[in-house]
């Protein structure tokens, strides 16, 4: 009897072992998010969307792959000059931003992104959408700041903002290198809440800084 | 301590064991490659092709071909994306070893890429990609005044010099030819009431409107009543935000307010205006005497709510009061004095939406009416003086229905009925009273045969209880693409039309003249490609049953209008700068009125041409813009002629240099435009005709009310909400 118990035990546990995806899930999200920050071509961005996206459509109760492809989106309009590409770009970030907000709403990460998406919008026609994106943009950045003080991101978007816009449109280059020093520090003491949670940047905030020199 | 398995021990190690090799089995690895390409052949690089409901999948490299393994087995569903492409899904069997799939992506559904019926037609619109102009466009040109009439006059197809009458004088038909409708509604007065050879520009602000669609002829089966043109505006749907607006002007000041409910999709808004001239011409001197320097108040209210099945409810009320009265010399060395007071109210009623998925509802109803008490007074040693009432009202109701078929292809099938009426009482001349019963409906497809050739084929049917009679018109446009940028397109049809106030004077003659009517043939190639558009078109219109008033009303009036059109803009080659060139050659002669024989009608010029220029300096956030207009001469009845000569005087040619300059501020949290434009900057003379006295001896030149116009306005708009509800906007 007990032979029969342990073989039972060892089909169940067996089945069940297959059964089991949640370590596979943070295992291939590990694997994908690996070398994030130094992705610098349209191709690299679209491959690591491309796997986001996948994990995804399989895993329709998770927020993090819906955000991540929505991050994939951002870094690709920097580097896309296509204006039609360009505007298809704007309207999949906020497609998947929009299911990331549904799954894990007031998300101090996903109003970082949702303000950067609303500045794309802004590059692609600042006559036609600056009145509707800009406010917009400035209001869910102020949001993600209150959700998360110390969301590194969320400060270095401000610098990015407050750097590049003209003066006459608001900007300050010298108040946005602060904010991008300040954003330098925050990276360096920020505990992202799991190995797959959000933590890229620092890169991308060194890069700047390395402009406003 | 082991014992000899019993049956249950057997039975369970058979189970074990089956399960152990049903695992072997589903252990396997399947490599899943292949090659994606589009129509042509080429290689879609990055597109992802991902097993269903795994993570297993991979990108497209740069030759198309894309390879990874997978543990999954049995059938799977294989799926291919790829932005801008229609998904490609394939049923695949995974058995171990390899599965090769060689998809091909279609194109998916792209406006831009689209053929679009373009004969005839200029569209304004935010919302559709290849449109020609902007609704933005209207506001920032400098010859227009911030009015969507002045805009249009820039355009080829239009006379620029026709300022001393209301309306727009399109390819040789005069300014009744070429009804305004708002929402597909018909607005019976657009125009401000005016006093005579001074035109008054557009009720509607231009800032109202999301789409224009100007129509120079061709139009569609949807519209009539305009021998030459439509002008087809439709209005905006629900705001972003609640907002407030200010404006402060040479003119007069405005108050505006609107107030969202972006969870209730409701949006309530309204504003009024105040305008007065008299301070502006104390300081510009006008060459008539104003004896009641123009003066109006008005107001607009306006509700739009989203209702089910993706529908909007508009609702649009408008009211205004003005008075203008002048005095001026005759040629016959006496006084002509006109005063006019005129009270307008127009309101429209629309739902769109959609029914049962397939069939896309519009549904409209319009009430309007105009009053106008007119004192005029002649005096040339002895006095005639009248006065009159005139006033109108319209009462419509419409409904169109649209079904899809596949994307594109459309049929639409509608009717609208009209009650007009009209009537008019003066003093010395009489009084009529005209009522009309005017039923109209149109059936009207737009055909994609290929994604390249579009044929929109239509009929409208009229009738009028007025004429007693009923009409039937065709109407055809074909339109054909031939590469990514470029296109032709062809329209015919029959137009018909009313003789309108003509019709006043019915019950002195014996007989009620019938629709007049308008053939058209227009043929078109155009050029679009990023940010540079090129556009020539041809037309040839046939006029006959026109109405002459030679002792009788009668339809006998014939005439033509034949031309070749050119429109060049460039956004691109010059940073910064939007220019835009169109160029008009029109011949035409027509018998109509009071006409003795066929002759170039006097609101027609041979030649026109603009150019508008704009440009935007970001570091001082100020936009600079400059219009010229040139017209050759305009025939002007010189009663010394003969009737040989009839008509054969031309005023001298026409120019006209506006500039305008925006400047955008930000002052606390509210957007602010500062607006300097001024109209005729050298000041040239502008003669639009001349009037003889009765003997032919004297004549007074037909000129603007002043040389110049200048404007100077500030508008200034704020958002009202609090930051929270901006954001549950999302």
């Amino acid at each position: 009897m007990k032979n029969t118990l342990f073989f039972c035990v060892l089909l169940v546990s067996g089945f069940a072992a297959q059964a089991q995806t949640n370590p596979k899930y943070i295992q291939t999200m590990e694997k994908t998010l690996q070398g994030l920050d130094s992705i610098l071509t349209v191709e690299g961005w679209q491959t690591k969307s491309n796997a986001f996206e996948r994990i995804g459509q399989k895993e329709t109760k998770e927020w993090l792959p819906q955000y991540y492809v929505a991050l994939c989106q951002v870094r690709i309009f920097n580097l896309e000059k296509d204006a039609a590409k360009q505007e298809a770009l704007c309207t999949k970030a906020d497609q998947f931003l929009a299911r990331a907000d549904s799954l894990n709403p007031n998300n101090s990460e996903i109003y970082v992104l949702r303000s950067m998406a609303a500045s794309m919008h802004i590059r692609l026609n600042p006559m036609v959408n600056g009145q509707k994106y800009g406010p917009m943009a400035s209001m869910l950045l102020e949001k993600s700041m209150q959700l998360d003080p110390s969301n590194p991101r969320a400060e270095m978007q401000k610098g990015m903002t407050l750097y590049f816009t003209p003066a006459q449109w608001g900007g300050d280059p010298v108040k946005g290198k602060e904010s991008l020093l300040k954003a330098k520090a925050m990276f360096a003491t920020f505990k992202p809440a799991s190995s797959i949670h959000p933590n890229w940047g620092l890169a991308m905030n060194e890069a700047i800084l390395g402009m406003a020199k | 301590m082991l014992q000899q398995p019993t049956s249950v021990m057997k039975n369970l190690l058979l189970l074990a064991f089956s399960c152990c090799i049903s695992n072997c089995i589903f252990a396997q690895t399947t490599l899943v490659k292949g090659q994606i390409t589009d129509k042509s052949k080429e290689p879609v690089v990055g597109a992802n092709i991902l097993l269903r409901d795994t993570y297993d999948g991979a990108t497209s490299d740069a030759t198309g071909k894309f390879q990874f393994k997978t543990d999954e087995t049995g059938p799977q569903v294989l799926q291919i994306t790829y932005l801008g492409f229609d998904t490609v899904i394939i049923k695949v069997d995974l058995k171990g070893d390899s599965v090769v799939v060689n998809p091909i992506l279609k194109e998916g559904f792209n406006e831009l890429k689209m053929v679009v019926i373009s004969a005839g037609s200029f569209e304004a619109s935010d919302e559709k990609k290849v449109t020609i102009l902007k609704p933005l466009d209207i506001v920032t040109t400098a010859s227009a005044g911030g009015d969507t009439y002045g805009a249009l006059r820039t355009l080829p197809g239009t006379q620029v010099s026709s300022g001393d009458q209301n309306g727009l004088f399109v390819r040789g038909g005069s300014g009744s030819e070429a009804p305004t409708m708002i929402d597909g509604l018909l607005v019976r007065n657009p125009f401000f009431a005016s006093t005579p050879d001074f035109a008054a520009r557009g009720r509607f602000n231009p800032f109202l409107f999301k789409g224009t669609v100007f129509s120079t002829g061709g139009y569609s089966a949807q519209y009539g009543q305009g021998m030459s043109s439509v002008l087809v505006l439709e209005t905006q749907d629900l705001p972003d935000r609640s907002t407030g607006s200010i404006s402060v002007s040479s003119v007069g000041l405005g108050y505006g307010q609107q107030k969202l409910w972006k969870s209730k999709g409701l949006a309530i808004g309204g504003n009024i205006n105040y305008t007065n001239l008299a301070p502006y011409f104390l300081l510009v001197k006008q060459v008539p005497n104003f004896t009641r320097k123009p003066e109006f108040i008005g107001n607009e209210l306006f509700m739009r709510k989203k209702t089910r099945g993706n529908g909007m409810l508009k609702f649009y009320g408008y009211y205004n009061h003005g008075i203008v009265g002048l005095n001026t010399n005759t040629a016959d060395g006496g006084n002509f004095g006109f005063k006019v007071k005129n009270d307008n109210l127009y309101t429209n009623l629309t739902w769109s939406g959609l029914l049962r998925d397939k069939w896309k509802i519009n549904l409209g109803t319009s009430y309007s009416k105009d009053w106008n008490k007119i004192e005029s007074s002649y005096n040339v040693g002895y006095l005639i003086a009248d006065s009159f009432n005139i006033s109108n009202s319209l009462t419509q109701i419409r409904g169109v229905a649209t079904r899809f078929f596949g994307r594109m292809t459309s049929v639409r099938i509608g009717g609208e009925y009209q009650y007009l009426t009209d009537e008019y009482k003066s003093q010395v001349y009489g009084q009529s009273s005209i009522r009309d019963h005017y039923p109209a409906a149109f059936v009207e497809t737009d055909l994609y045969i290929t994604t390249q050739l579009v044929a929109r084929l239509g009929v409208r049917a009229e009738h009028s209880s007025l004429l007693q009679q009923s009409n039937a018109a065709p109407r055809v446009s074909l339109a054909y693409k031939l590469g990514p940028g470029d296109q032709i397109s062809f329209a015919w049809g029959h137009f018909y039309q009313k003789g309108d106030s003509l019709l006043r004077w019915k019950s002195q003659f014996q007989q009620i003249p019938g629709f007049q009517r308008a053939e058209h043939f227009i043929l078109n190639y155009q050029y679009i490609l990023k940010d540079r558009i090129f556009r020539v078109e041809g037309f040839y219109k046939k006029y006959q049953d026109l109405i002459t008033t030679r002792q009788q009303l009668r339809n006998d009036g014939t005439g033509y209008a034949k031309g070749v059109e050119f429109f060049f803009r460039d956004k691109r080659t010059f940073s910064g700068v939007d220019y835009w060139i169109s160029y008009s050659w029109l011949d035409t002669k027509r018998r109509y009125e009071w006409y003795p024989s066929e002759a170039q009608p006097t609101f027609a010029a041979n030649h026109v041409a603009t150019l508008v220029l704009k440009k935007f300096f970001p570091k001082i956030k100020t936009g600079a813009g400059l219009t010229y207009n040139y017209a050759t001469g305009r025939p002007y009845f010189n009663p010394n002629r003969s009737e040989t000569g009839f008509l054969s005087d031309r005023t001298p040619a026409y120019h006209n240099l506006s500039v305008n300059f925006n400047y955008l501020a930000t002052i606390k949290k509210s957007f602010v435009v500062f607006v300097l434009g001024v109209q005729n900057v050298l000041g040239q003379t502008q003669v639009f005709g001349y009037r003889y006295s009765a003997d032919g001896a004297n004549r007074t030149t037909i000129t603007p009310a002043a040389k110049r116009f200048v404007f100077i306005g500030a508008f200034a708009s704020w958002g009202v909400d609090r930051r929270q509800e901006v954001i549950d906007n999302q």
